[in-house]
């Protein structure tokens, strides 16, 4: 092949690869230039990511088509490219890659033409319109591609079969051998290529660059974690848009507006007000417009408020489930932002839902949930052998952490004692820390109010370093998530497990023996604060496996794409308004798989799910119950 | 105009009686410290009533050492401009920072600290939530000369400007409208609640010095004396009853001894399976049940 270019065409495309550079540097230039020195970015998995589009392959249909379309473009490129610079092959190979080629083009022009079909097919509030221009560029490439190919066949080789290109060949039967027309389409082909290059960054191609970019800098830690504040220097969460961090801003930039977030939400599918998407894109164009001007330009009353664009009705209805991190193919994650726009409401407006005002303000005085009061925490455990922390219990294998609900809550007691009649069946030297533990501090974080949560959280940091304690196990999985992945930001670094990954550990050892059958049909819920968060699937069904006679079912969304019961994120304390209750949709998902007992390993899941099987009336209302429950009454 | 809020830092507890009579049979880290939830409602209704009518100072005052000097600077940081304390002398709180003088004397001492600031309108609470005398508003309006509202439910201003308007249930769910002429002493009852202070609220309320006014006790002739203070009773020992089986001398030295002795008891859950074998277990440990094992 000789190189198909002219020096136009070379100002052309450096014209293209410009307008694409200066265009990426002017859109990025505001996060950029908020961005810490040298944030270390991650080359694991990138590949992998770019390559295969696993994440994008969850929904099979769209994430082949869009297979399709990558493949299409880029194999083409790379062999173009090569081409420029005198990369020859033999015949036989050549011809072979030329077929290759032919059969991408074929695939690539399936893929856009179904995703554009789906695109047209959609309402606007589904999806974004804008892809449609892209789209009628892309075809256009590959319309004028095929015909080229058509034409050039029937200069060279007339009427023959060209087998290295089928494609090409159909469309050389109903094609002149013009080299005029041959010519002409080259150069549509070429001004096309050029046009699509030159506004990648000022359409919806841009997520070509920013998705790479946004994985490359995902955040490292622990899953889906919130922004730091640092609130001595007044960070106090998202007043503007100008409040968040470059990461945030870039995932903004790198969301394609899939909606995969609004599908998997439980809050958007319940019928509330809020779209994760739409928080996304609302951020986004608020960095567009205000996120560069000066901050003088805004006169006496700063920059506009972010929640002008997104409204407090919608940013409180979330249950920070992570499905929609989870769901996310390009790893943007709108749940730190819905609690940053949180928790300017609460720490900056004072704005707290009027629900949840008691229970924040008995977290604030008793440091409890319910405001019982630190002297009233051990009482589930009056006269029974349950050591506290202390000079005679020092030398322990473990810290029980029992958390509000399993202190205070009449059911979740129930679960704390089990939990002790376990581990003094298998023999664990533990102890709990008594009047001296406090709410980890869970509910005042989700609910925005960080101050609370980091003085509730210094309490018990206190506590850790005073008794020097290494292994924690808690019940309730938002504790684990908050202890585990949250304290460490403060300085407490501790082996945190959750109740039933200690408990199988203590099966496996074969320290306990569960010897009672339970004969019945059961169903694991996974807690999003356990599952999604902290990757905990294994563990729960493990033990239900364990429990003789019971039979172990999957409902119909589970593990990485459980539903929300409700609870989480504050939620517990705030009414629904608007659509269906969350824990009615799970609900009736459990009634329709038929399961008798719904295992959970959450108190709020626990609450959540047993008011909405009970709201249903059913003729056999399923029973759901804590599997530490199952497990101690399995012992006899 | 300048509205005094009277707030009192009390030590609330809702905790069961301890065992050592040196802290009155009350666990030390059992006390929670706070403001009394009617003297926050009084402060809220004062915070409304200067939304709804333009500036006026909000002074707040309190009485004594500070025991609850974070929610003192929490309520500051609620809206208010000023926190003053007035010093007790002549009262021994140095050992005892919880002991208190009586409604009479708090009244007198509130009311020449209310007459140096030159308040306008007093606002406190109905009553207290650790001695619920529920006296100091009235005696503080009888001291003052002032015209006395008390367990005010709502605040606004009146048609005239020297008159307020003021609501308070009359029971039975009757709501009375009161006007009520300025200057005057209003005393709250619960059901505003305290707004929730802002963060930079918080932080410039933490850094407001506490402002001291020195008042010496004046013994004013009560007519009412309290003749005897009765402390809690310590929280009763559990004494398990003695096992009957044991010779008489031993059943009374255990019940004099206090014996550590629990009577056991363990509810069985779980299958029926389980229960059953619990139930013959029992049985069979206690010598109830002879086992045959042949």
């Amino acid at each position: 092949m000789k190189s198909l270019l002219t020096a136009v065409d070379v100002l052309l495309v450096f014209l293209a690869l410009m307008v694409m550079s200066l265009g990426l540097a002017r859109e990025w230039s505001y996060w950029w230039s908020k961005k810490e020195s040298r944030s270390a970015g991650n080359w694991a998995g990138l590949p992998a990511y770019i390559l295969q589009q696993r994440e994008i392959l969850r929904k099979p249909a769209v994430g082949i088509a869009h297979l399709c379309v990558f493949w299409g473009v880029v194999l083409p490129m790379l062999v173009i490219i090569a081409a420029q610079f005198g990369f020859v092959l033999p015949v036989g190979p050549a011809h072979t890659l030329h077929l290759l080629q032919d059969i991408f083009g074929l695939f690539m022009l399936l893929g856009t033409l179904y995703l554009l079909r789906r695109r047209l097919g959609l309402s606007s509030g589904q999806g974004p319109q804008r892809t449609v221009l892209l789209m009628g560029i892309l075809l256009i490439i590959l319309i004028t591609g095929f015909l080229a190919e058509g034409a050039r066949l029937e200069i060279l080789y007339p009427g023959e079969f060209s087998w290295f290109s089928p494609v090409g060949w159909v469309f050389a039967q109903a094609l002149p051998a013009s080299p005029l027309f041959m010519q002409g389409m080259i150069r549509l082909h070429f001004l096309a290529v050029c046009v699509l290059i030159a506004i990648t960054p000022f359409s919806f191609l841009r997520h070509a660059v920013a998705a790479p970019l946004n994985v490359f800098f995902r955040k490292q830690g622990p899953r889906a974690a919130l922004r730091e504040l640092s609130l001595e220097t007044g960070d106090i969460g998202a007043k503007s848009v100008r409040n968040l961090s470059w990461k945030q801003l870039l995932d903004a930039e790198a969301c394609v507006a899939c909606g995969r977030c609004e599908e998997n939400c439980p809050a958007s599918i319940s019928g509330k007000l809020l779209s994760p998407r739409k928080v996304m894109q609302q951020i986004y164009s608020q960095a567009k417009t205000f996120g560069g001007a000066q901050t003088e330009s805004f006169g006496q009353s700063g920059p506009p408020l972010l929640a002008d664009a997104i409204s407090p009705e919608e940013f409180w209805a979330c249950t920070s489930c992570m499905a929609c991190v989870a769901q996310c193919p390009v790893c943007a994650e709108p749940l730190d932002k819905i609690i940053d726009l949180r928790r300017y409401q609460v720490m900056g407006e004072g704005q707290l839902p009027v629900e949840a005002r008691g229970m924040i303000r008995d977290l604030d005085i008793y440091g409890d949930v319910q405001g019982k009061g630190a002297a009233h925490r051990e009482d589930w455990a009056m006269h029974r052998a349950v050591p506290v922390l202390g000079p005679e219990a020092a030398e322990t294998d473990i810290l029980l952490w029992v958390g509000c609900a399993g202190s205070y809550h009449p059911r979740n007691q129930q679960t704390s004692r089990a939990m002790v009649k376990i581990l003094l069946t298998a023999g664990v030297r533990f102890a709990i820390l008594g009047k001296a533990e406090r709410c980890c501090g869970d509910p005042a974080r989700r609910l925005g109010d960080e101050a609370l949560f980091q003085r509730l959280a210094q309490q018990n940091i206190e506590q850790f370093n005073r008794y020097s304690a290494h292994t924690v196990v808690t019940l309730c999985p938002h504790c684990l998530n908050t202890l585990k992945n949250e304290y460490p930001a403060l300085g407490c670094q501790l082996t945190v497990v959750h109740a039933t990954e200690y408990v199988m550990g203590l099966l496996d050892a074969g320290r306990l023996q569960l010897k009672y059958p339970l004969a019945k049909k059961l169903a694991v819920h996974d807690a999003c604060y356990l599952g999604r968060y902290n990757g905990v699937y294994k563990a729960p069904r493990q033990l239900c496996q364990n429990v003789p006679g019971l039979m172990l079912s999957e409902l119909t969304r589970s593990r990485e794409s459980s539903f929300c019961c409700g609870g989480g994120g504050g939620r517990m304390w705030l009414h629904e308004h608007g659509g269906r209750n969350i824990n009615v949709v799970r609900a009736e998902e459990i009634a329709e798989n038929h399961v008798e007992i719904i295992g959970t390993s959450c108190p709020y899941c626990l609450v959540m799910l047993d008011d909405g099987v009970k709201s249903l009336e059913l003729e056999k209302t399923p029973v759901v119950s804590d599997i530490i429950d199952i497990v101690a009454d399995a012992l006899g | 105009m300048k509205i005094i809020v009277c707030i009192k830092q009390i030590c609330h507890t809702y905790a069961r009686t301890g065992q050592n009579p040196e802290s009155r049979y009350l666990n030390p880290e059992d006390a929670i410290y706070r403001i009394n939830p009617y003297d926050e409602a009084a402060l809220e209704l004062a915070l409304r009533f200067r939304d709804q009518t333009g500036p006026v100072d909000i002074i707040l005052l309190t009485l004594g050492p500070l025991i609850a000097e974070s929610e003192l600077r929490r309520c500051l940081a609620a809206g208010a401009d000023q926190l003053c304390r007035i010093v007790l002398s002549g009262i021994a709180t140095e050992n005892d920072p919880l002991l208190q003088p009586d409604p009479w004397t708090k009244a007198d001492s509130l009311a020449r600290a209310v007459t140096e600031l030159g308040g306008g309108l007093v606002l406190c609470g109905k009553e207290s939530l650790d001695r619920g005398s529920g006296q100091v508003g009235a005696l503080l309006a009888h001291l003052l000369k002032m015209p006395c509202v008390s367990a005010i439910t709502d605040l606004s201003a009146g048609t005239a400007a020297d008159h307020i308007r003021v609501q308070r249930s009359a029971g039975r769910g009757v709501r009375e409208v009161i006007r009520c002429p300025l200057p005057a002493v209003l005393s709250a009852d619960m059901g505003a609640d305290l707004r929730l202070p802002v963060f930079a609220r918080r932080q410039w309320a933490l850094s407001q010095p506490i402002q001291n006014l020195t008042s010496p006790v004046i013994k004013r002739p009560a007519q009412v004396v309290t003749a005897r203070l009765s402390p809690p009773r310590p929280r009763p020992k559990i004494v398990p009853v003695p096992d009957s089986r044991l010779p008489a001398y031993d059943r009374v030295s255990q019940l004099l001894a206090g014996s550590k002795m629990e009577k056991k008891g363990e509810l069985l859950t779980g299958s029926p399976e389980s229960q059953v074998d619990g139930i013959i277990n029992y049985l069979k440990a206690n010598g109830f049940l002879e086992s045959h094992n042949d």
